[in-house]
């Protein structure tokens, strides 16, 4: 079933405007892998029924072993989302478990404002 | 593969095709069982309902097209049943809730015939010869085989310890075992000499 609603629409704004940057975003924990980034799922502040500020984490997903050949990686790709329209307010380096498997990854926090029509 | 066997021969009339099988028998194979066919060309290779079985000829009888076509001493050619014990719609049923993309329901659909096929083989394994691919053969079977497959729909993405999930849902084991598979299909422990 596909999700609709203004968070819904957070998530597909972000996933284009990442593919946008020739990334490749995945939105199902089931299709994370390395190499991708994963959009979580949102959080947000409402100030209205329809007006919302809505936040997302999205996790550039590198492939292990973590060592420097995935920090360049990962530094270049982060470079790349915030030298983009995405509005990142924060990113921090961190491991991602999806499945049992822990990839190195960098998380970002993007903010996303959205109101119903 | 349930009863996989070896096609020597084909001849297609008005979309009629018949395959003659080699060295061996098909009392296993039944009118309405699906089969699939590869290794011989476009006119005769897919998956098709039988629509006659020869014992006598060695032949299996099914439809496609329309095409007028013989080929003989095929190399490489081969037919088997696919097994029917679950489905679809029984997998969307025990999970209790939609697909979330056009490929996920299309990989139910592989996870339902690796289930089938699997199911089929541990059973024929187990001593169960006279099994019939296109009926299942009880109620615990069935669930057996609706069970693996929902567990391998879910088990996409994972290492096989815990499901594939979002961040802040955290990580959640999978209670599935295949003791309890492989219990269901009234199969036995296996034995160490």
């Amino acid at each position: 079933m596909p999700a609709t609603g203004i968070f819904a629409t957070a998530v597909s704004t972000v996933s284009a405007s990442l593919t946008a940057l020739g990334l490749k975003p995945v939105t199902d924990p089931r299709n994370a892998r390395p190499l991708t980034v994963m959009v979580e799922l949102p959080t947000f502040d409402a100030f209205t029924y329809n007006v919302g500020d809505i936040r997302l984490t999205c996790r550039v997903l590198g492939a292990p072993s973590g060592n420097s050949d995935t920090g360049n990686y990962l530094l270049t790709t982060v470079d790349t989302i915030m030298d983009s329209p995405i509005a990142v307010l924060d990113g921090r380096p961190s491991i991602a478990n999806y499945g049992g498997q822990d990839l190195p990854c960098y998380d970002l926090t993007v903010a996303v404002a959205v109101r119903r029509n | 593969m349930a009863y996989l066997k070896i096609v020597t021969d084909a001849v297609a009339v008005a979309g009629v095709c018949t395959l003659t099988i080699s060295n061996t028998d098909i009392e296993d194979y039944y009118i309405g069982d699906k089969v699939r066919v590869e290794g011989i060309n476009n006119n005769f290779n897919g998956t098709h309902t039988l629509t006659g079985v020869d014992l006598l000829a060695m032949t299996v009888t099914y439809t496609k097209g329309n095409a007028t076509q013989t080929v003989n001493d095929i190399r490489g050619a081969e037919i088997y049943v696919m097994p029917q014990w679950t489905s679809d719609a029984d997998v969307l049923v025990w999970t209790g809730i939609d697909a979330a993309t056009a490929n996920d329901t299309a990989f139910i659909s592989e996870c339902v015939e690796a289930s089938n096929q699997w199911c089929f083989r541990k059973r024929q394994e187990a001593g169960y010869t006279k099994d019939r691919a296109t009926f299942v053969p009880s109620g615990d079977v069935a669930q057996a085989a609706t069970l693996y497959a929902a567990t391998l729909y879910r088990e996409r993405g994972t290492s096989g310890d815990m499901y594939a999930s979002y961040d802040g849902f955290g990580s959640q084991p999978q209670p599935v075992t295949l003791a309890r598979i492989m219990q269901l299909l009234g199969c036995p422990r296996a034995r160490v000499a």
